[in-house]
């Protein structure tokens, strides 16, 4: 039995392609502008980066092809959804950033030993 | 065109990713506007990830029909993608350093084709290189003119000796040929008397020419070409085989500026020499009716020693009465010395006396 567990951690594109997947079916252009947004425009994916990191999150089952919405004129377009196995990968890896966000903030928090 | 090269570079993927994904990368190209370079460098790197990361299946295990374990092979025998593209970049990226460091280089490398610029080869100018058509111009050097190499490139072609020393045909008897002398001279006996006759030597003759005249071509032969008159030690008309074992040093006795090679210069007959010899020759056979070689008194009296009469008499040294052939040469010689001498003189006088105004 595979656990989510076994896929962490997530690289930073697969990550951000299964947050932008998360909120709703795209297509790879799609794809591309929203993680161009969550970053702040800081990060920005290419065709080629982003497609090999579908080829293996296709391949490990994580993300799934979707139908094509109705009135979709690009025939070249395939969109794709978040498999559920993709959800709960996204999940523990949220869950996995959550507990390192909170260690980083409770060890600054923590005032410093000064050396005798 | 752009379009061209991406779709080309789609294509690098593997079959399977291609399959795949091809349509909507070259849809994602055709809605970008701008950033092509960045849409190259991107489609670029996943071309190598695609290659590098591939992983191939292994081959298929042996089905066994008696039961026995099946054994299968985890590493595929042919290459792989990924070594054949790591060796193709690493090739490419060698010529491209090796073209950089000989077209930008401060020194052209030695051991590319095209590359070396030494004198004495022909020098394809840079415009010809960098031009598209096949209309290459080559720019043959030019030859300075040199009096003396044209002289001794015809002397040496027209000396049958000579071109037997001169083994490597440069016009220079180097220390090597010098040293080895002897044996080329042996090859040039041709009847095996042991001996080199002038004719053997290269000296050629007219047939039905007067004995008397083909005689004294044969000596004039062998004592103003200076090779035949330092091997002919003992001045007999023959280079003798005790002569031609003795041919090395008697050739280092040309070798003026002791450098141990004979040049040109001092391989090449004297002129005024040869102009004494000829113009004695002329004057002999004018003169001399008897054809004994030598000017006697009453030969002197004749009308037809009046022209030559003053040189005559001034040439017998010996006062005998009896003017040889090697007399007059000498006497010529003298008075062309002299005449140039005279002409030396008389052009420092110019030089540096007082500028002469013309007359009106």
């Amino acid at each position: 039995m595979v656990s989510p567990n076994d896929f962490l951690p997530l690289s930073p594109v697969s990550l951000h392609v299964l947050l932008a997947l998360a909120m709703n079916d795209m297509h790879g252009y799609a794809i591309m502008q929203a993680v161009r947004l969550q970053s702040g425009e800081r990060y920005q994916l290419g065709p080629g980066t982003l497609y090999d990191s579908l080829g293996r999150l296709l391949s490990q089952g994580l993300v799934k092809e979707a139908e094509a919405p109705d009135g979709e004129a690009d025939s070249r377009r395939r969109y794709y959804q978040l498999a559920p196995m993709g959800r709960r990968v996204l999940d523990a890896e949220l869950s996995r950033l959550e507990e390192i966000l909170a260690l980083a903030k409770a060890s600054r928090a923590r005032p410093r030993e000064r050396r005798a | 065109m752009l379009r061209r090269c991406y779709i080309w570079l789609i294509c690098q993927h593997p079959p399977e990713f291609r399959r795949r994904f091809a349509a909507e990368m070259l849809g994602i190209y055709d809605q970008m506007h701008g950033r092509r370079g960045w849409l190259f460098f991107d489609a670029a790197r996943s071309v190598l990830r695609q290659h590098l990361t591939q992983q191939r299946p292994p081959e298929p295990a042996l089905a066994s029909a008696d039961g026995a374990p099946r054994f299968q092979t985890i590493a595929p025998y042919s290459l792989a993608w990924s070594t054949m593209m790591e060796g193709g970049i690493i090739t490419v990226a060698l010529l491209c350093l090796l073209a950089y460091a000989g077209t930008h280089g401060s020194r052209r490398l030695p051991f590319l084709i095209g590359s070396y610029h030494g004198p004495g080869f022909l020098h394809v100018t840079d415009v010809s290189n960098t031009a598209s058509g096949l209309d290459t111009r080559v720019v043959m050097p030019e030859e300075k003119a040199d009096p003396i190499r044209d002289a001794a490139r015809a002397y040496f072609g027209s000396l049958l000796l000579l071109r037997a020393l001169d083994a490597d045909g440069n016009l220079v008897l180097s220390s090597w040929e010098i040293l080895t002398a002897p044996s080329a001279l042996r090859k040039l006996d041709t009847n095996r008397d042991g001996q080199l006759s002038a004719e053997e030597c290269g000296f050629t003759a007219s047939t039905g020419l007067d004995q008397r005249l083909v005689a004294y071509g044969r000596e004039t032969f062998m004592t103003t070409n200076p090779v035949l008159r330092v091997l002919d030690a003992d001045h007999d008309g023959t280079i003798s085989g005790t002569e031609m074992l003795t041919a090395t040093p008697s050739l280092r006795s040309l070798d003026r500026n002791v450098d141990g090679k004979l040049s040109a210069s001092e391989v090449l007959p004297d002129p005024d020499l040869v102009w004494a010899v000829l113009e004695s020759a002329a004057i002999l056979e004018a003169v001399d009716t008897d054809g004994d070689a030598g000017i006697t008194a009453t030969e002197r009296l004749s009308p037809r020693a009046a022209r030559y009469r003053e040189i005559i008499v001034a040439a017998d040294r010996d006062h005998n009465g009896i003017t040889t052939r090697t007399e007059v040469t000498a006497e010529l010689r003298l008075r062309r010395e002299r005449q140039r001498q005279q002409e030396a003189a008389e052009q420092v006088l110019g030089n540096s006396g007082p500028t002469k105004q013309p007359s009106f």
